[in-house]
């Protein structure tokens, strides 16, 4: 059974990725063909719309056997879901916690430890320069008027996405790798702690929280902030824009 | 038969999915709206919902939160967007990611998704790096964008038009089911594919990775998770009792690095993995939801009565509020959602009748072309105020012209940036007559925002219905051209680019 379900899962996760290239597919290829040179009568002026119901109609009607034998995949892979007994497997803890848990039981962190610690920082500390340095540059970009040759969205979003968007993936790259050196590092760090000696460390002392004053002083900024909404008109705003619908902010357009 | 017991008893939904199915059908109330394919424009659309929920879901009874402040911070030039900052604050003070974990819909929508048996991409380093990726959208998408393009005076939700997949399923996609609006398709473009396509992704996504969307790319969620640590409702853990085991975190599936920490939806789903039963769910020092294997039969037993009662009255609530928005009211002919709003349209307008009455409304011209607002029919006579300049805007001084008339309004992105358009046409056809109508629907001073431009087109204020005689409700822009005899040849909501325009009127004006 168990075996069944493997296979049934890997069907379903390729026909998943199946049904979703197709329904883009389909999607794009409305677009091409609506506009193609010969739904043109002049420059800008389509004869068909590139979108109608009969278009939709007709493509769905194409795509019905491949959207049916999809759900009826799906349906098939629940119920087995729902018969078969779960695998039961003990969780691993995240090494951080096995690490904070091993420092509770050590009588005093070993200096190998600290030096592991001290690493991670430095790990950390290169991460954040190098973040620092992708958020300088791409703020530079940004903040430049004449980086911007239009400032018609369209145009802003196509050059942030050339010029902004390397910096920012640099920077989660810089994250990822400082991640997974930081968990190698954890992993030292928790051999090194297994074999130090156990004791009780000394109890954390007892600090007097302070969210409860923060919660109060937020509420009450809540509460101003809502009342000046309502006599300044931001309510009325809300309402404004909820009953009427801006075509192009749900996507109609 | 305990192997057969068991398999029931995971069929049984949840306390946590019940929650989440009753926010979605509260949240979404206005069941007449997917029959009628129209959205609900009464006074709770004041109201912002906590969750994830597009206010042009033909269901929605409020607000969505996001499309809330964008559209505030948009108007920021303007008003200080007080009230929907205080809202989030109230909402992320009491609840937090709670409302990620229970109240909202689109995360509901996700664990459905994600229930489909795939191969599933487990959490690890390189996913708790990513989950930062939706503040970055957050500070670029919602704050940013808005702001600054606020400052050109060109209202710009930026999440709403670019990326929400809530919007364009709950919203567009909505819509468009229904029948009714079959000829909404007509004004699809570029914007729908790409946001289409960001749709399908991102349900494809969340097959395969939990809850991906809330995870990576929700700024609603990366909102509330500023303020972990300070929610009243939410799992909350006795250090006391705690050992570090970490079993809370691994049994996790969002990328939590402790319990409770800003990624935790607080779904409760460690409650009964901690073996010391150091995990609640709690209100306050009040427990909402506890380890029941751990916890004394008395205390299990006033969880539950507490349960039952909250049971009760919120039942009583979804029942009252499904009764109030679906049952008609009033007189049959007049819209059922008789909107609070002073000045609001009403669709037994005389105007919309076709009837003659009131000073800004003139008897149509006997005529063998009806009255009316399709394509074919004579546009409704009418006299409304200009902007400007003194003096009204008359539809019959206008016979033996072509006509363009615009609707729009300040706070709607597609009508601000076709103006320029409508200008354009004006000044290469001067022998036109060309108005553009503000909805009645007012959130700007209209002349101190135009005082901004150089337009020379007329502009002037729907203060008697007109975008309803011409078959308009709630969306804008809409476009209606008429004939020098003024039958309406043209007639469409959705934006219009100059070459439109021009091949609608440069024929007429060769006739």
């Amino acid at each position: 059974m168990q075996r069944a379900l493997r296979v049934l899962r890997t069907l379903l996760a390729a026909a998943t990725a199946a049904v979703c290239l197709l329904l883009v597919w389909q999607v794009v290829d409305i677009y091409r063909v609506g506009n193609l040179p010969e739904n043109f009568s002049a420059p800008g002026v389509r004869i068909q719309p590139v979108w109608s119901r009969e278009i939709v109609g007709a493509r769905l009607s194409a795509m019905a056997p491949a959207l049916l034998g999809y759900l009826a995949l799906a349906a098939a892979g629940l119920v087995c879901e729902a018969v078969s007994t779960p695998e039961k497997g003990n969780i691993p803890a995240a090494p951080e916690d096995t690490l904070a848990m091993l420092r509770s039981r050590v009588a005093e962190v070993p200096d190998v430890a600290k030096a592991e610690q001290r690493r991670r920082r430095s790990i950390w500390l290169a991460a954040a320069g190098v973040c620092a340095v992708c958020i300088l540059f791409a703020a530079s970009y940004l903040l430049r008027r004449e980086s911007f040759t239009s400032l018609e969205l369209e145009s802003v979003m196509g050059q942030m996405l050339l010029h902004v968007g390397p910096w920012v993936a640099l920077g989660f790259l810089a994250a990822c790798t400082a991640s997974v050196c930081a968990g190698w590092s954890v992993r030292r760090e928790i051999s090194i702690l297994k074999a130090a000696p156990k004791g009780s460390p000394a109890a954390p002392v007892a600090r007097k929280s302070p969210v409860p004053i923060l919660r109060a002083v937020l509420y009450a900024a809540a509460i101003a902030l809502v009342a000046a909404g309502v006599v300044n008109g931001g309510l009325w705003d809300v309402l404004v824009k909820a009953v009427n619908i801006c075509t192009e902010c749900i996507g109609l357009g | 038969m305990a192997e057969l017991r068991e398999k029931l008893r995971r069929l049984v939904p949840t306390r946590r999915r019940l929650i989440q199915l009753y926010a979605a059908l509260l949240y979404n109330a206005n069941l007449k709206g997917y029959i009628q394919g129209e959205i609900y424009t009464g006074g709770t659309k004041a109201m912002c919902l906590p969750g994830l929920n597009c206010y042009s879901c033909p269901g929605a009874v409020g607000a969505c939160p996001l499309g809330a402040l964008q559209n505030a911070l948009a108007s920021s030039g303007s008003r200080a967007p007080y009230y929907v900052l205080g809202i989030l604050l109230l909402f992320g003070l009491t609840l937090g990611r709670t409302i990620c974990g229970f109240l909202c819909p689109f995360g509901l929508l996700q664990e459905l998704l994600h229930k489909i048996p795939t191969p599933k991409l487990k959490k690890g380093r390189i996913t708790r790096v990513l989950s930062y990726l939706k503040y970055v959208i957050l500070a670029v998408f919602v704050v940013i964008v808005p702001l600054w393009y606020a400052l050109q005076k060109y209202p710009l939700p930026a999440f709403c038009k670019y990326i929400c997949p809530a919007g364009t399923f709950e919203g567009a996609v909505g819509l468009l089911a229904n029948p009714v609006n079959g000829e909404k398709f007509s004004m699809l473009g570029i914007l729908f594919t790409r946001k289409f396509v960001i749709l399908v992704l991102v349900a494809a996504a969340c097959v395969f990775i939990y809850r991906g969307f809330c995870r990576f790319l929700c700024p609603l969620g990366a909102i509330y998770g500023l303020f972990s640590g300070l929610n009243v409702v939410g799992v909350k853990v006795d250090s006391a009792k705690c050992t570090h085991c970490g079993k809370c975190v691994a049994c996790c599936r969002m990328d939590v690095r402790h319990v409770g920490d800003h990624e935790c939806i607080h779904c409760g789903g460690c409650v009964d993995a901690c073996p010391t039963g150091a995990i609640a769910i709690k209100a306050g020092k009040v427990v909402l939801m506890g380890n029941e294997a751990k916890s004394s039969t008395e205390e299990r037993r006033v969880r539950a009565r507490r349960s039952r009662v909250a049971w009760a009255v919120a039942l009583a609530v979804l029942a009252a509020a499904l009764l109030y928005f679906n049952l008609p009211r009033g007189d049959a002919a007049q819209s059922p959602d008789q909107s609070p709003i002073s000045g609001s349209v009403e669709q037994d307008t005389p105007l919309a009748n076709g009837d003659g009455g009131g000073a800004a409304i003139n008897e149509p011209v006997p005529d063998d072309v009806p009255v009316g607002s399709e394509v074919g029919m004579r546009g409704p006579d009418f006299t409304i105020p200009l902007y400007e300049e003194d003096g009204n805007f008359h539809l019959a001084d206008t016979a033996g012209q072509v006509t363009v008339i615009n609707f729009w309004a300040t706070w709607c992105t597609p009508c601000v940036a076709e103006l320029p358009h409508f200008q354009r046409l004006h000044g290469t056809y001067p022998d036109i007559a060309l108005v553009a109508i503000h909805s009645d629907l007012v959130t700007d001073d209209v002349e101190e925002y135009l005082s901004g431009f150089d337009y020379t087109i007329p502009f002037a204020l729907d203060d008697s219905g007109v975008i309803t005689a011409y078959g308009g409700s709630t969306m804008l822009p809409q476009t209606i051209v008429l004939d020098q005899n003024g039958v309406i040849v043209y007639n469409k909501v959705g934006s219009v680019t100059y070459e439109l325009l021009e091949s609608l009127v440069a024929p007429l004006l060769e006739e």
